[in-house]
């Protein structure tokens, strides 16, 4: 059976888990000025690197032939 | 909000459209504030400044944020952390003098003894003890979570709530 002491420890975190809400968005968006802050570049995961689409053109190029190559022999 | 949620919006933000990122605010602004606070011996006035700037540092940086690597909240709660120490070392530490405001009212005096005396053996901690403790009791990140935004192993997350609790147990015990 849990003690005093931990219900209290139990009832202490509780309490800092409820807190006042927020009120942050309106000055976060107006600190953000679209004008002076640049849009963010689109992630890397959208966008791969030149060489990556250099490496991937190169590689299916070659896939092509050999299956030319092989249809044709 | 689902992960793909979140990526929605990011992208959308990435396409132009600055006023998605208010979604992201509004969703984390609350959690933020709380953990930021809690790192900064319950100062809410100093943790709003620095939550207004987290997010700020978060939509510019937003380009550079990967999905492979982490969890959004994971990444904005790196920033959050690397902030929260840097405003650390400027700030001249206090004692918590009151007890913070809650919607939570102790029944009784020894109760309310016991909320001052954890609060102020909160801010006793040392640092890395504290923060996990914050991480993984108070906001409920995974051990996961806390190892990537402290940059250390998940045993060593454990290991760090492990010895706050007892700590701050340790205080209860003395009253």
């Amino acid at each position: 059976m849990p003690s005093k002491s931990d219900e209290n420890f139990e009832n202490w975190i509780a309490s800092r888990k409820q807190s006042d809400p927020a009120d942050l968005l309106w000055e976060v968006m107006n600190s953000i000025e679209p004008k002076a802050d640049p849009v963010p570049q689109k992630p890397s995961f959208l966008n791969p690197p030149p060489w990556l689409l250099a490496v991937g053109c190169f590689l299916a190029g070659l896939g092509k032939i050999s299956l030319v190559l092989h249809l044709a022999f | 909000m689902t992960e793909d949620e979140e990526l929605r919006i990011i992208r959308r933000v990435t396409d132009g459209e600055v006023e998605a990122f208010g979604e992201l605010v509004h969703h984390y602004q609350d959690r933020l504030l709380r953990m930021i606070a809690t790192l900064l011996h319950d100062d809410r006035r100093l943790a709003e400044d620095l939550s207004q700037n987290v997010f700020v540092e978060a939509y510019r940086r937003l380009g550079s944020f990967d999905p492979s690597r982490s969890r959004f909240s994971t990444w904005l709660f790196m920033i959050a952390r690397s902030r929260a120490i840097n405003a650390l070392k400027k700030k001249r530490p206090t004692l918590l003098a009151e007890i913070p405001e809650t919607p939570y009212s102790p029944p009784d005096q020894s109760s309310r003894d016991d909320i001052t005396l954890l609060n102020r053996a909160l801010h006793q901690l040392p640092d890395k003890q504290k923060r996990a403790f914050t991480l993984v009791a108070l906001e409920d990140l995974s051990y996961i979570e806390a190892a990537q935004i402290e940059a250390t192993t998940v045993g060593t997350i454990k290991s760090r709530v492990s010895r706050a609790r007892d700590f701050l147990k340790s205080h209860l015990n003395r009253a």
